[in-house]
């Protein structure tokens, strides 16, 4: 039996710099900022101010008043963006066999603004006061299980939750299950909804957030000497993952293909990455050998590259170490620049960014680059989107709980 | 919060807002002669959602157990009024 492929035909993007692809797309290559002041609660108190906040997001577009009254936000993003990317693979779920189509999508946090809501009102009025919604809207796996519900999706229904690893992790997992014959799509990436009271004072607590309240879309600036931590963003990103031949038959549109995935743990700490890296290494090894590829076939890594210094180090320490003298001529990028970081949505966000990077043959920047650090010296496209021809793209996402995923796309060849 | 002295037309009018909020069923197709399970397909969790929303919204404590005895909108309209003037 010939080997299973595994393309992508369809991508939906909802990010603080941009809703849909053209939008999104164009802001990523024109390098520009979502990151703005807190507008959906009182920040007063609060040390920290700035947000990659989506302020024209419509939920209403994609879903009836009655069921999104019953949804929490990141529900709805996720939401949206299925719809958006499944109506972008012209999937035809009528006459689809429904039962190979399912959803495996990354959060970390799941519905952490109506839990806050929900935890204030049993503080206040008493515990017989609760909804009844609550754990069908607060589980991380509501997102998956209201679009399993909304569009009929009867294979897996899975939601991946490895803090900012999870659309990565979901990613790669779906990769697997397509690959292995279980199913032939999935809606995968991922979806983040934190900008809430408690979440952003929880994030604050651990001293991981920039502090550039005066100058948000300047705050967020990976690789930069200056860095002083990642801004918290909200959002989804979702590809349709769909096997070639699948897609192949019904004459799709595709993407790019996914050809790697790699998971590592370094076993370490909760919070801080292995200060050596070689879990983040291991990871994207792991991936280049699932790929059967050699390392120096790579020519654009989507880094993980958060802002914060110890990973940004880390990671530069890591793919030294994995792509030797070649790393330094890798352009690497962070999305995370202009978008912030939306924790489990990263990872889904950026495959959608690797898969028009390899569409448009054009790199985002790093934007805000303006320091340079000796730890980190490689490549980093800083501040200007570069024209180059981008055949095998490699993403990185690592999260709290010591835990990493990396996958490879490449350009579609018969 | 509705007074005492709100009639049952007004409590029946409210009632018919919050089943068509939560069922998705245009108010006008809801009367009081309509049954919950058979006209409006109320499943077993949807009278859990419908109890608290009366809750909210009349400010009474329906208990659960007591409600599995109602049938028709229009019962409904008589327990609150019932409960109202407690």
């Amino acid at each position: 039996m010939n080997k299973r492929r595994v393309v992508i035909t369809g991508v939906g993007v909802i990010a603080p710099n941009g809703i849909g692809k053209e939008a999104f797309w164009r802001s990523n290559i024109e390098g520009r900022s979502g990151i703005s002041c807190i507008k959906s609660f009182d920040t007063t108190n609060y040390e920290i101010k700035i947000a990659g906040e989506i302020h024209d997001f419509d939920p209403l577009k994609y879903v009836d008043t009655i069921k999104a009254k019953k949804m929490d936000r990141f529900t709805l993003l996720g939401l949206a963006a299925t719809s958006m990317a499944l109506s972008d693979s012209k999937i035809n779920l009528i006459k689809e066999d429904k039962s190979k189509i399912g959803i495996c999508l990354g959060s970390g946090l799941g519905g952490s603004l109506f839990h806050e809501e929900q935890i204030s009102v049993i503080i206040e009025k008493g515990p017989n006061k609760a909804n009844p919604l609550c754990v069908p809207r607060i589980s991380p796996n509501a997102v998956s299980g209201n679009i399993s519900i909304e569009f009929g999706l009867m294979g897996p229904n899975l939601t991946i939750s490895t803090a900012c690893a999870s659309g990565t992790h979901a990613i790669g997992q779906s990769f697997d299950m397509i690959k292995s014959g279980k199913v032939d799509i999935l809606v995968t990436g991922g979806v983040e909804a934190p900008i809430t009271k408690f979440t952003f004072a929880a994030y604050s607590a651990m001293h991981v957030l920039s502090k550039r309240n005066d100058m948000p879309e300047k705050a967020s600036r990976p690789f930069d000497k200056e860095r002083d931590g990642f801004v918290l963003s909200e959002g989804s990103g979702i590809v349709i993952l769909e096997e070639l031949n699948h897609a192949l038959k019904r004459n799709a549109h595709i993407y790019a293909e996914v050809v790697g995935y790699g998971s590592a743990s370094g076993a370490y700490h909760m919070v801080m990455p292995l200060p050596t890296g070689d879990d983040a290494a291991k990871s994207m090894k792991l991936a280049l050998d699932d790929a059967e590829i050699s390392s120096d076939q790579i020519n654009y890594i989507n880094a993980h590259g958060t802002s914060t210094q110890a990973n940004d180090k880390t990671e530069t320490k890591a793919i030294k170490s994995v792509f030797g003298d070649y790393a330094k001529k890798i352009p690497i990028s962070s999305t995370k620049s202009m978008v912030g970081h939306s924790i489990g949505a990263a990872g889904g966000i950026e495959a959608v960014v690797c898969a028009l990077t390899i569409e448009n043959n054009i790199i985002p920047p790093t934007i805000n680059l303006e320091n340079s650090d000796p730890d980190c010296d490689l490549d980093y496209v800083p501040n200007c989107a570069r024209k180059v021809n981008v055949n095998c793209v490699l993403s990185n996402s690592f999260g709290f709980g010591s835990t990493n995923a990396s996958i490879i796309i490449k350009r579609y060849e018969k | 919060m509705i007074k005492k002295e709100d009639d049952k037309k007004n409590i029946l009018v409210q009632i018919i807002q919050v089943l068509s909020e939560q069922l998705g069923a245009g108010a006008s197709n809801i009367n009081g002669s309509s049954l919950l399970v058979d006209d409006l397909g109320m499943d077993s969790f949807g009278a859990v959602e419908l109890v608290f929303a009366l809750n909210s919204k009349f400010g009474i404590e329906i208990s659960q157990d007591d409600f599995r005895e109602v049938k028709t909108v229009s019962s409904i309209v008589d327990y609150i009024a019932l409960k109202i003037k407690d």
